[in-house]
């Protein structure tokens, strides 16, 4: 045995190198997690006279990142709900490290290009080519949005390449095919700004921008015309729809807090649904810090849905705080006069054109109130006041005139 | 092969440390970059003017307290020399606006006192203008709660004339203008209102955190239009009527900022272009018949390149590409770009800011005032703009001005300054006038005006709750220059609005006479050229704003000269 050569069976050896390589690999991940830079601090952000509600998800959102900091999911859900409330500066850095530890999805430059470029174009640019260069086919967003932003920074044949991009995967899309118009008008080629705006002249997201390249290009082809028609037909519609983006809308549905709420109550007001939009208003009312808008749209809406009394309670007590709300002394003259006192809308209206003496409603409605009062010489007064602010104010000029007539 | 397997690993672990995540670039702030000579002195410690603009207290978001105030150049004595009379923003703690006097040394004396301006108020722009044609200019001064009409006495002192002249607005306004729209001899007033703001309504970001309400919070509201109707048959000035409805003007309520008036489409007949806030342009033009039709669309100024309706707020008018036309230049937001409008056809514009090498600024600034002068007199017309914020920042700006109050200091800018290389190719050149650009302020005001008598246009600016400041011109000259006063004799007053072309061979160069540009401001009333190598003129093509057009013999340049109506040859 002392003579004999050691040899090593291959088992032995195949265990000396798994225990090497186990070694190795121990050293190494040890040596990672040893050496591996730490994730970043969590950015502060500074939430005085934020709502409570906005204040508790962030909070939660922190913490969140807090257990799992190397969470890309995490920082992104931090860095949206950020945005979501106008957090700016800290959701850049929540976005920064989304995408550290998410290096492969265009979400989380995407998102921070779209912020960062409203104060630095040229880092935001290089995010928006970062989240264009990882997008998927089934979103154009990161090249539509990288497109219009080298057009504005005159990059005008890059601008063309991305919106190229798009307009190859989506021949109709509207936002790149209005950017490629652009790109023409910027050449001067303008028989391709009218065929790049073509197929967008119905669609309700582009029809009015597209109908002012046209005109544009029509006056400079020498076809007048066809350019006023295009001017009409823009000057007739209001705004082109918003093109959907599924990342905005991601960081929109995050939204809490009263002033989504208020939102949410205006919209219904516009739409006609006051009864709906007390409610909307009430619970903003009871989320906001400040909550005086929220209540003075409530008691308008009250009004409008033919709750004046409870109108006239809410703002009787809103007014005690709040003396000096315009408003709410206009919207309390209202509730007054459809409650049949116009004694008392008088004092409310006069308070209002007092506080605010170019309120033209305040002013056609204190003549109004008067006029029921039989006051016709001051009613007659305060049509004038409206039309002083307002000279073409129909109203209260049709309201002179028939109190004129009368007498 | 198992080193180079640990190997990769190794780089895969490895490679989310910072020097392999995607850089974030540098700050585009590169102080030290520049070695170019200045173009600007800052002069105001030695002039005598130690007006600091006061905005009241802080906290509520008044929204009047972050839009003003403007400054006004005038020569309110008719002693040569141009005056200065800058606005304040409060009713409270004693402040009024202000007028100084320039003296024979060059220096400014405070002659508020007794000045008939000495009162407080939410000032907001100035127009100055002789509206009886008596010699003398006369003042209007727009204001939230109000503006207010003075005629100067004829000493240099003021006296009220609002209720008397038929100008008493209750509405917020903004920049306003004198020019005779009609073409009788006698100027007429516009006023730009702005919202129709309701002070006890607040406005908060989406954290729920208040700031000052955006434009279209509110509803808009019409400019105003009053004619002059000139004097009685007893030589008694007769005031103002209101016209807004019967011009036109009413028909299109908006959020109303700058203003300039000028015949855009050169048939002889003044036009309006009145700036909006976060709203389409207005464009009047003149109908010739004491009405206007609104063609911003149509004339390519309503909106930008895109299609955006932007916020606009200052104006400048001027020919900054040498082609005989005047181009428009409006500033806006932070976060959008300012715009240029190149006319490129007789009324017809077209945005070309990106082309004209204005979209990559070194930094960007939500501009009021601006102008649009020719400040090293190579030939081509520069651009200066006043910035601040009406919003709080992303990210505070650097160098805010160590005397300016906190509160102020997330809507604090610095200003800009863009040299014009030629061609309407602009660069920007605001580091190497550290004077001008170098400390950041929420700036509003911005006139301007030959100080001096150097030749050469000076600025005068006004910030929000910030001293008045003046700048002298010290940019090294590149050519000559000519500054042309446009004088008729018979109305005793210079005709704002001329239009001025002087002709050297067959180089032509087009200057403006106006004062009511820039934002909420009024300069100096004369037309300024920088010639280049131009050492003469062959003649001067004046056209009048009543329509009529004079040729005067040219002579050599360097020098102030005054061309009197009727006493050209007409053509």
């Amino acid at each position: 045995m002392s003579g004999s050569p050691k040899f090593t069976s291959p088992s032995r050896r195949l265990r000396r190198a798994l225990v090497l390589l186990a070694l190795l690999a121990g050293l190494v991940i040890g040596g990672y997690y040893l050496f591996r830079p730490a994730p970043p601090p969590i950015p502060e952000i500074d939430w005085s006279d934020a709502d409570p509600e906005v204040v508790q998800a962030i909070i939660a959102a922190r913490d969140a990142v807090a257990r799992a900091p190397r969470d890309a999911a995490a920082w992104g859900r931090l860095g949206m709900l950020l945005r979501a409330h106008d957090f700016e500066m800290p959701c850049v850095q929540a976005f920064q490290a989304a995408e550290r530890f998410d290096p492969t999805n265009p979400k989380w430059p995407y998102l921070q290009g779209l912020t960062r470029i409203l104060f630095d174009p040229a880092g935001g640019l290089a995010c928006l080519q970062r989240a264009a260069a990882r997008a998927p086919a089934d979103r154009p967003e990161p090249h539509q949005r990288l497109a219009e932003a080298l057009l504005e920074q005159g990059q005008i044949d890059a601008a063309e390449q991305a919106a190229q991009v798009v307009v190859q995967r989506y021949p109709r899309d509207s936002r790149a095919g209005l950017i490629l118009a652009r790109v023409a008008a910027e050449r001067g080629d303008w028989a391709a700004v009218l065929s790049r705006t073509e197929p967008f002249r119905t669609d309700p997201t582009a029809r009015k921008r597209a109908a002012l390249l046209r005109a544009d290009a029509y006056r400079r082809l020498g076809q007048e015309a066809m350019a006023n028609a295009e001017v009409e037909l823009a000057n007739s519609i209001a705004k082109d729809e918003s093109w959907t983006d599924v990342y905005v809308q991601e960081v929109l549905a995050l939204q809490v807090g009263g002033e989504v709420d208020l939102r949410r109550g205006i919209a219904l007001l516009e739409a006609g649904q006051a009864a709906e939009a007390v409610v909307a208003f009430e619970l903003a009312a009871s989320k906001l810090r400040n909550p005086l808008r929220a209540q003075l749209l409530q008691a308008r809406a009250l009004n409008q849905c033919g709750n004046p009394g409870a109108a006239l309670r809410l703002l009787t007590t809103v007014l005690q705080s709040e003396p000096a709300a315009v408003e709410g002394w206009f919207q309390l003259g209202v509730s007054q006069f459809l409650l049949g006192n116009p004694r008392a809308a008088v004092d409310s209206f006069e308070q209002v054109v007092k506080l605010k003496p170019d309120h033209v409603l305040g002013h056609t409605n204190l003549g109004q109130a008067l006029s029921k009062l039989g006051n016709r010489a001051a009613a007659e007064a305060a049509f004038e006041a409206a039309l002083r602010c307002r000279p073409d104010y129909e109203p209260a000029r049709k309201a002179l005139a028939e109190l004129r007539a009368v007498k | 092969m198992p080193r180079l397997g640990i190997s990769l690993l190794m780089a895969c672990l490895f490679a989310s440390l910072p020097g392999c995540t995607p850089r974030e670039p540098a700050t585009t702030d590169p102080s030290n970059e520049s070695t170019e000579p200045s173009w600007f002195e800052e002069t105001t410690a030695r002039s005598g003017v130690q007006f600091r603009h006061q905005a009241g207290l802080t906290g509520r978001y008044f929204l009047p307290q972050v839009m003003g105030s403007g400054v006004a150049v005038l020569d309110v004595d008719n002693d040569g020399r141009f005056d200065l009379l800058f606005l304040t923003n409060t009713t409270q703690g004693g402040s009024t606006h202000q007028l100084y006097r320039q003296l024979a040394d060059g220096t400014f004396r405070n002659a508020t006192a007794g000045s008939g301006l000495d009162f407080s108020g939410y000032g907001m722009g100035i127009a100055v203008g002789d509206l009886d044609n008596d010699g003398w200019v006369d003042v209007y001064i727009s204001q939230y709660e109000g503006g207010r009409l003075f005629r100067n006495r004829g000493d240099g002192t003021f006296v009220d004339v609002t209720a008397s002249a038929g100008v008493a607005l209750p509405q917020w306004g903004t920049s306003c203008c004198f020019c005779d729209y009609n073409r009788d001899g006698w100027l007429d007033l516009v006023v730009v209102n702005y919202v129709d703001y309701d002070p006890s309504d607040t406005c908060t970001v989406g954290s729920g955190r208040a700031d000052f309400c955006p434009p279209n919070h509110f509803k808009g509201t019409a400019s105003r239009l009053f004619r002059n109707r000139g004097c009685g048959r007893d030589g008694h000035w007769l005031g103002f009527t209101d016209v807004s409805v019967e011009s036109g003007l009413a028909a299109r309520p908006s959020n109303g900022l700058g203003i300039v008036c000028a015949d855009f489409d050169g048939d002889g007949w003044p036009d309006i272009f009145i700036a909006n806030d976060a709203r389409p342009n207005h464009l009047w033009m003149n109908n010739r018949d004491g009405t206007f039709r609104e063609q911003a669309v149509l004339r390519g100024v309503a909106y930008d390149g895109a299609g955006h309706a932007l916020a606009d707020m200052g104006v400048t008018l001027a020919d900054l590409d040498n082609d005989g036309r005047l181009d428009l230049f409006v500033t806006h937001l932070t976060s959008e770009l300012p715009t240029l409008w190149r006319q490129d056809g007789p009324g017809q514009f077209r945005d070309v800011t990106t082309a004209a090498g204005l979209a990559r600024p070194r930094w960007r600034g939500t501009g009021f005032g601006t102008i649009a002068l020719d400040f090293n007199h190579d030939g081509h017309t520069d651009i200066a703009v006043v910035n601040g914020r009406i919003a709080r920042a992303r990210v505070n700006s650097p160098n805010i001005r160590p005397d300016l109050p906190a509160f102020w200091h997330d809507y604090a800018e610095r200003n800009q300054v863009f040299a014009n290389l030629g061609g309407g190719q602009f660069r920007d050149v605001s580091l190497s006038n550290p004077a001008f650009c170098g400390s950041a302020e929420v700036a509003r005001g911005l006139a301007w005006a030959d100080l001096d008598n150097d030749g050469a246009m000076d600025l005068i600016t006004t910030s929000i709750e910030g001293p008045a400041r003046l700048f002298k011109n010290i940019a090294p000259k590149a050519g000559h220059w000519l500054i042309v006063r446009t004088y008729d004799p018979v109305l005793k007053r210079d005709l704002p609005g001329t239009i001025v072309t002087i002709r050297h061979g067959t180089t032509k160069r087009v200057a403006l006479a106006n004062p009511g540009q820039s934002y909420c401001s009024s300069g100096d009333p004369r037309a300024h050229f920088g010639l280049g190598s131009i050492h003469s003129i062959d003649e001067i093509l004046v056209n009048w704003p009543d329509g009529s057009r004079e040729t005067f013999t040219g002579g050599p340049v360097d020098r102030v000269i005054t061309v009197n109506k009727g006493s050209g040859k007409k053509s």
